[in-house]
């Protein structure tokens, strides 16, 4: 139940062992680089870089079909509607109405398809090789309050629990000849609330008890708090953050000195 | 210095809605516990135990809020002085509810958090997280999501994060009542450690007077919100008077011993299972009891006639057979407990197959995911007004197995008919009128803004006229006793209660077959007779009940039919006494039959039958044994 929604592949590989801030760094370098472009070949390029990765830290192949699975429809969702909405320049392949079809168009679409895809995957990457702990450990090591790293934390680790209990309180109402499937949207939805109240019921409970845990486990104790599990910036990970770093600045440089990636479909125009 | 002095400690919480009247739960109550002493808190539920527990960490008052008069200290401190989290340096708590205690994502991080809290520096915190995994015998799973780990593993983990914290006194709040019974012994090792090894300070609530009869150094009693006596377990056990006042139960050994002392005139003294078997066993050997060479199974004391007592639970139960098991073949019990049926005991067995069983099972197989098959080709045939238990560990599929016979699941293959209807082809909604289905946790279902409401929910669900839904609905709240809370909101009303709401919610829709998952868990003695009576009662007038429970002597006791789970599979299932003989079937799904019958089986040697289930059977069989040795009667 739980792996739904811990996305963490266990492993040794080189990606596992990488910094969590180095890999956060690369999700927001490619995110970078993604934005500023509109070219087919720079998101096929991230995308496949992206895969190699993957590949390389022996990330479970059926992991990367789910994510394919996943992000597939939004995908071929945002191609449809980029073509249908901004009609291209030059000869249309299909005119019908407002609807042109044009190799202008088209390839914008797919651009902007394959942008989401690569910026998912580049996620996908960071989650399938950094642990939660170690995640929200990292978000805490670069600023963020401990509060909400353990708010994050939590949220993640209830997620499952919760969902458990929605469907426990579904079937005990179900049990009391609840009819969740009769009548138009508006009566569905309305039979919905017993099971509602009482997940916010159970929810309020649940809330408190933790509260209580967390009083009870000397959390506010007034002390400057440690973390047991510590990051280890090595020199490997110094060199991936340069590389990084550099690979991101050549890129914007060229895009906005030469208009690299500024087309669909040619490199420079 | 004692550990924790308690002092005419008053308190009350705050009012539970604008302008309702402050809640007061402790009302003068004085306690002493020494270091190195394991104290066991009992009493009815709702009495204030857990409010106690929360006062020597300074949850009550300082997150609670409400009034407070007395003085409570812990290892010299003030608990009401000194702030939760300062106080958590010397008091570790461990609450009943595993799930909302452990928040983090790994099992190494939960046990991480509170020495993090204190500021200790990381190898330290290291150091101790490895040394209380170890403890609890956890090692192995330290970089697992605690959402993974079983019930008995959970409550390992949350006592594993708070010894990390190097508390010195240990208060847990009945750490094993929502556990199987595999759970149960897995905590119970770790207490049982802590306590040996290490002689910690240990307060610990709990319902089950077996387990505290064998762990506990002292026990103290509260009634009303006072300590009404603290002994040594032995002492407050055959108190009746302090027991009945405050509703609670023996162990059941020491209602062995009394039965024993009221039939026998003899002066039996014991609480544990260890020592009622040193105390009979070396009388029957002394007396001359011992059965020389008889090492098998003994079934049928000589002047023993199984059912000695009838009373209302057991009228319409089939006589005792004397078969060890029932035959091999498909799951059906013997046919003269599937003749047992409404009005049998008195007015003679059903022809077999007069009338449709209540449930029929073939080849029912069930997968939640790819990986794990929950149901493995069950074939089961359920009679009319049986009264089943299921019992195994959690996972075994007892769950999963019931929800297919009121359709919240659909066989992945095989079939299930109720009442004659195939359960693959009808809706939930549907089969609600046949079958109703308490959950265990009553919060799961209830959600009205009164009881009424609440109650009058499932017969409004069946499309029933208002006058009718009012009929049943006052029918449902005069049979639990739940007319005078009618317009509370059922929310905040005590555990007990909301218990009785649940179940009359679905005693409101009159179904046949009705199905309990865990009705008792978390229920003192007085609690779980009184609701147990009214199921009997339901039983008696024609329903099918079917059980959930982990609760062997209450199987034992009300139960006429048992089914054991086990990895998915029916491993047993026919009569309970039969079930209750299979040594073998039980082991293998880490069960035990109740303490008498573990203490029949213990004096096996000395001729005692090994098939005894209750108190009152176990007394008649040794008196019996006595008097067939000896050649005169008991």
């Amino acid at each position: 139940m739980s792996a739904v929604y811990d996305l963490y592949q266990p492993s040794e590989s080189w990606l596992h062992r990488l910094d969590p801030r180095v890999k956060l760094l690369f999700v927001l370098s490619a995110s970078v680089v993604l934005l500023a472009s509109r070219n087919v070949w720079v998101m096929l390029a991230t995308l496949a870089a992206v895969h190699a990765a993957l590949w390389s830290a022996r990330i479970a192949g059926r992991r990367i079909a789910w994510v394919w699975r996943v992000t597939l429809p939004t995908m071929a969702l945002i191609a449809a509607l980029w073509v249908a909405l901004y009609p291209g320049r030059g000869p249309a392949w299909v005119e019908v109405w407002v609807l042109r079809v044009t190799t202008e168009n088209v390839a914008e679409g797919l651009a902007m398809a394959l942008r989401i895809g690569a910026l998912a995957f580049a996620v996908f990457a960071w989650l399938f090789s950094t642990d939660q702990a170690t995640l929200v450990r990292s978000l805490v090591a670069l600023g963020m309050p401990h509060p909400w790293g353990l708010i994050l934390a939590m949220a993640l680790r209830y997620l499952p629990t919760m969902a458990g209990t929605f469907r426990v309180i579904s079937d005990a109402q179900q049990a009391r000849a609840l009819d969740l499937t009769r009548g138009n949207l508006v009566a569905r939805a309305k039979a919905y609330l017993p099971i509602v109240v009482a997940m916010l019921i159970t929810a309020l409970r649940t809330a408190e008890n933790l509260s209580r845990a967390l009083e009870s486990r000397a959390l506010g104790a007034g002390v400057r708090r440690t973390y047991f599990r510590q990051l280890h910036y090595r020199w490997v990970d110094a060199v991936w953050t340069v590389a990084i770093v550099v690979a991101t600045g050549l890129f914007l440089w060229a895009r906005i000195a030469w208009g690299v990636g500024a087309a669909p479909l040619r490199l420079v125009p | 210095m004692s550990a924790v002095e308690i002092d005419n400690l008053r308190y009350a919480y705050p009012p539970l809605w604008a302008g309702g009247a402050s809640v007061e739960v402790l009302r003068g109550l004085s306690l002493t516990v020494e270091r190195g002493e394991f104290l066991a808190l009992m009493g009815p539920t709702g009495v204030g135990k857990s409010t106690l527990l929360m006062a020597l960490n300074g949850i009550v008052p300082q997150s609670t809020g409400g009034v407070i008069s007395g003085r409570v200290t812990v290892l010299g401190a003030d608990s009401r002085g000194t702030p939760v989290a300062e106080l958590a340096r010397r008091v570790g708590i461990v609450y009943q509810d595993a799930e909302s205690q452990l928040f983090s994502t790994t099992v190494e991080d939960e046990v991480a958090f509170g020495p993090e809290n204190l500021g200790v520096d990381p190898r330290e915190i290291a150091e101790r997280v490895a040394w209380a995994l170890d403890v609890v015998d956890m090692a192995a799973h330290r970089g697992r999501a605690p959402s993974q780990l079983s019930g008995g593993q959970k409550q390992r983990v949350a006592i594993a994060a708070t010894l990390a914290m190097l508390p010195e006194v240990l208060v847990l709040d009945e750490p094993t009542a929502a556990l199987d019974p595999l759970g149960q012994r897995e905590v119970l090792a770790v207490v049982e450690k802590l306590c040996s090894e290490r002689r910690a300070t240990i307060i610990m609530a709990s319902h089950d007077a077996e387990q505290v009869a064998e762990f506990a150094d002292r026990v103290a009693v509260m009634v009303e919100g006072r300590i009404a006596r603290a002994d040594e377990p032995l002492r407050v056990f055959e108190d009746a008077e302090l027991l009945a006042c405050a509703g609670l139960a023996a162990p059941q050994v020491c209602e062995v011993a009394l039965g024993l002392n009221r039939r026998l005139g003899t002066r039996y003294s014991f609480a544990t299972l260890d020592a009622a078997a040193e105390a009979l066993g070396e009388e029957a050997a002394g007396s001359g009891v011992r059965v020389p060479g008889r090492m098998g199974c003994r079934l049928q004391a000589p002047g023993y006639t199984g059912v000695l007592t009838p009373s209302p639970r057991t009228r319409g139960e089939p006589q005792y057979s004397g078969a060890r098991v029932r035959g091999e073949g498909s799951l059906t019990p013997s046919p003269r407990t599937r003749g047992e049926g409404r009005g049998e005991g008195s007015s003679g067995a059903r022809v077999r197959g007069e009338t449709p069983p209540s449930i029929r099972v073939e080849a029912l197989t069930h997968q939640y995911d790819e990986m794990s098959t929950a149901l493995n080709g069950i074939d089961l045939t359920i009679g009319d007004n049986a009264y089943l238990a299921i019992i195994g560990q959690n996972g075994s599929g007892k769950t999963t197995l019931v929800k297919h016979f009121n359709g919240l699941l659909k066989p992945g293959s095989g079939h299930v008919w109720v009442e004659g209807v195939d359960t693959r082809t009808t809706s939930v909604g549907r089969l609600a009128r046949r079958v109703g289905y308490v959950f265990q946790n009553p919060d799961h279902q209830i959600f009205g803004a009164t009881v009424r409401e609440e109650v009058g929910f499932g017969p409004r669900n069946l499309g029933l006229s208002p006058a009718e839904v009012r009929e049943r609905t006052d029918e449902a709240l005069a049979a639990f006793d739940l007319t005078a809370h009618a317009e509370a909101p059922p929310a905040v009303l005590g555990y007990g209660l909301r218990r009785k709401v649940s179940l009359a919610a679905v005693f409101a829709m009159r179904p046949h077959i009705l199905i309990l998952d865990e009705p008792t868990a978390g229920m003192d003695a007085r609690s779980t007779a009184d609701l147990m009576a009214r199921v009997d009662a339901m039983h008696r007038a024609g329903h099918t009940i079917i059980l959930v429970t982990h609760d062997m002597r209450l199987a034992a006791e009300h139960c006429h039919q048992v089914l054991v789970m086990h990895e998915g599979r029916a491993l047993a299932y026919g009569p309970t006494r039969e079930v209750f003989c299979r040594s073998d079937d039980l082991a293998l799904a880490q069960l035990a039959p109740p303490q008498a019958g573990q203490l029949a089986r213990r004096l096996e040697l000395q001729g005692m039958p090994c098939d005894v289930l209750t108190t009152d059977e176990f007394v008649a069989a040794y008196a019996a044994l006595g008097a067939a040795t000896q050649g005169g009667q008991p």
